[in-house]
């Protein structure tokens, strides 16, 4: 199924849902939620008829998925480094977290030679952000569950 | 505040370091494709919360306006437009660059980028006052009525697929009804669910849909943004050819300017229009699109008229013209400057100061395109496993430290995943920012209406500015059916 009508599919579920959630909610409250959802419930139900009636010839949904499979496999790379990397900023703090961003990216996308590199440039990142934000501007970063 | 009052304010120290820094980030957040001043100001928008109002607008507005001429920097050096709005430049830009003119289109484009700006500028501090009287004249079906406009418009133009615009935009309006009722207070879809009680967090949501999303578009593929970065020509000789150039300066401008205060068309048409009229009034139509200095001159100089455009509907009337536009209408509410016609007496300090900031980075622009901004280039030819990494951290950094919740981290990374898989499944994000940003304002205003007509939904159509507002949606919805001559507004087709 193509990501389109996929995410249309998905979109029309949660504006069901969420219509019939906001039943429960005083009339003032639900009243605007509720047009919302209907006015997007049937533009999804429009754009939904609209693709499946749209024909597909099978080279152009070949040479799609081919392009679909290659940059997915690199998108899940990036999403599983970035949830990874935020998890363990979670329980180790923000640093942590930078240095497994640019860890996990130079492990996945760079190449073998340049993997220590990329890390030493992690860990200037690093060093830079926490005397940036946290020294001299004050921002508050990330402490982690273990401090 | 008045004028001197107004410039007083700017030349104190740290506003003029704000200008300033506003202006350096702009340029190296327009070098960068694909970031644009959208993503620019939701990744700098933590930094700024606790500084001044004023100071934090022209921060941003500096940055806003400086972000275009840093897009025009890659778009003539390595063929990529920093931004839509930069989408003309490459016509004649890039081929002057093949030609070893590389310095002198640069030139062109920081010159453009003054004059361009000034006479914007000029504009916007004379029309705005006037488009808030007229917009005092709003009530609050008024102001329903020109939300639905400004999300129609944004709908239809922004993808090309007037529906799935919409689709869009509902989806922002019904995220903006998360949280405590704006009129009576019950909460909605929380799921007990703590962080999200006081609404969707607006800046968290804006770092998830611009600036991790660009960066997962960015691992997307190897290597770097862009392959070469290298300068030939004179600097000055540009700044001559552009003042040799009088009608076209002035021809660009008025496209700019007329571009610029329709909302929601935006600066990337502007660029292409007056590129295609400067092409059809030359002698010499065959040279544009082979390295033409006035290609360059039309498409530069109507972008950076059109940007205060943009702002003149932005801040009198709340109607973004831009995306950009769109995102400063966020950062103003954030700031407590609620954009409308009252904005000028209740706001008017921070307003003026905004004003006389953005008239003096239009020079600013040009020191730094004269001395700095040219070897800025160099940022694209980091590798993406160097570029993607600085982005998130930059990113979730500031998406943490509004509230100090981790949870903010991870609405952050959630609309980073709908902005990605939007953007894969043929939607822009961008129609669900104006709809969360305008969301609460809709609502209030719908509600309000209501309430005065005593439940009667005539009262939507009762004045004559309503009815004009109705015209005005239905045009912006028919207008994608209407054929080429949209497509050519609003798509830049030429």
């Amino acid at each position: 199924m193509r990501l389109e009508v996929a995410f249309e599919l998905v979109l029309l579920v949660v504006f069901v849902a969420l219509y019939s959630l906001a039943t429960a909610y005083p009339e003032r409250s639900r009243q605007f939620p509720q047009l919302i959802a209907l006015v997007t419930i049937a533009l999804l139900l429009l754009a939904l008829g609209r693709n499946f009636a749209r024909s597909f010839t099978t080279a152009a949904c070949t040479r799609r998925d081919r392009w679909d499979r290659e940059r997915a496999a690199r998108v899940a790379r990036a999403f599983s480094v970035i949830v990874v990397a935020t998890a363990c900023g979670a329980v180790g703090g923000f640093l942590i977290s930078v240095v497994l961003f640019f860890l996990g990216f130079a492990f996945f996308f760079g190449t073998r030679q340049a993997f220590w590199r990329h890390a030493a440039i992690g860990v200037a990142i690093s060093a830079v952000i926490w005397i940036l934000f946290d020294q001299i501007m004050g921002v508050p970063l990330l402490a982690g569950v273990l401090w | 505040m008045n004028l001197l009052d107004a410039v007083a304010f700017v030349f104190q120290w740290q506003n003029l370091a704000a200008m300033l820094a506003g202006t350096m980030y702009g340029i190296v957040v327009g070098v960068l494709p694909g970031l644009g001043p959208s993503a620019g100001m939701a990744l700098a928008l933590p930094l700024v919360l606790k500084w001044h109002p004023a100071t934090a607008l022209i921060f941003m507005g500096s940055l806003y306006k400086c972000s275009n001429y840093g897009g025009s920097i890659t778009a003539i050096l390595v063929n990529t437009p920093g931004d839509a709005s930069n989408a003309a430049t490459i016509l004649d830009g890039y081929p002057m660059c093949e030609r070893g003119q590389g310095g002198t289109a640069l030139a062109l484009s920081a010159t453009a980028a003054m004059a361009g700006g000034l006479i914007g500028m000029i504009f916007l501090a004379m029309a705005a006052p006037a488009l808030a009287e007229l917009a005092l004249q709003f009530g609050p079906a008024e102001y329903f009525l020109t939300a639905l406009l400004a999300l129609s418009l944004v709908a239809a133009v922004v993808q090309g697929s007037v529906v799935k615009g919409l689709i869009s935009g509902g989806l922002g309006l019904m995220l903006a009804t998360v949280g405590s009722d704006v009129m009576t207070g019950h909460l909605r879809f929380t799921f007990g669910w703590n962080p999200i009680e006081d609404g969707m967090p607006l800046i968290q949501a804006l770092v998830g849909l611009f600036a991790v999303t660009q960066a997962v578009v960015l691992a997307e593929s190897d290597g770097a943004i862009s392959r070469i970065g290298r300068l030939a020509g004179g600097f000055w000789e540009g700044v001559v050819t552009y003042f040799k150039s009088p009608w076209a300066i002035t021809r660009a401008a008025a496209i700019g300017l007329f571009v610029g205060v329709l909302p929601a068309v935006g600066q990337s048409s502007a660029g292409l229009l007056a590129w295609g009229a400067a092409k059809r009034g030359s002698t010499h139509p065959e040279t544009f699109g082979a390295g033409d200095p006035e290609g360059v001159i039309a498409s530069e100089t109507a972008t950076n008229a059109c940007m205060p455009g943009d702002l003149v509907c932005t801040i009198a009337l709340g109607i973004p013209g831009s995306v950009g536009a769109a995102v400063f209408l966020g950062v103003m509410i954030i700031f407590g400057v609620v954009p409308g016609p009252l904005v000028f007496q209740e706001k008017g300090d921070v307003i003026g100061s905004l004003f006389v900031a953005l008239t003096l980075t239009s020079f600013v622009i040009f020191v730094v395109g004269l001395t700095v901004a040219r070897h800025l280039a160099v940022v694209t030819l980091l590798p993406n496993v160097i570029i993607v990494p600085a982005i998130l951290s930059v990113s979730l950094l500031g998406s943490f430290a509004i509230r100090n919740l981790m949870a903010d981290v991870v609405i952050s990374l959630a609309f980073g995943l709908l902005g990605y898989v939007m953007l894969k499944g043929g939607f822009t994000p961008i129609p669900l920012l104006l709809g969360l940003v305008l969301g609460e304002m809709v609502e209030r205003n719908y509600h309000r209406a209501l309430m005065i007509s005593g439940g009667s939904y005539s009262i939507f159509a009762s004045s004559l500015i309503s009815k004009a507002l109705i015209v005005l949606i239905i045009l912006s919805l028919a207008g994608p059916f209407l054929g080429p001559a949209w497509r050519k507004l609003t798509q830049g087709e030429h």
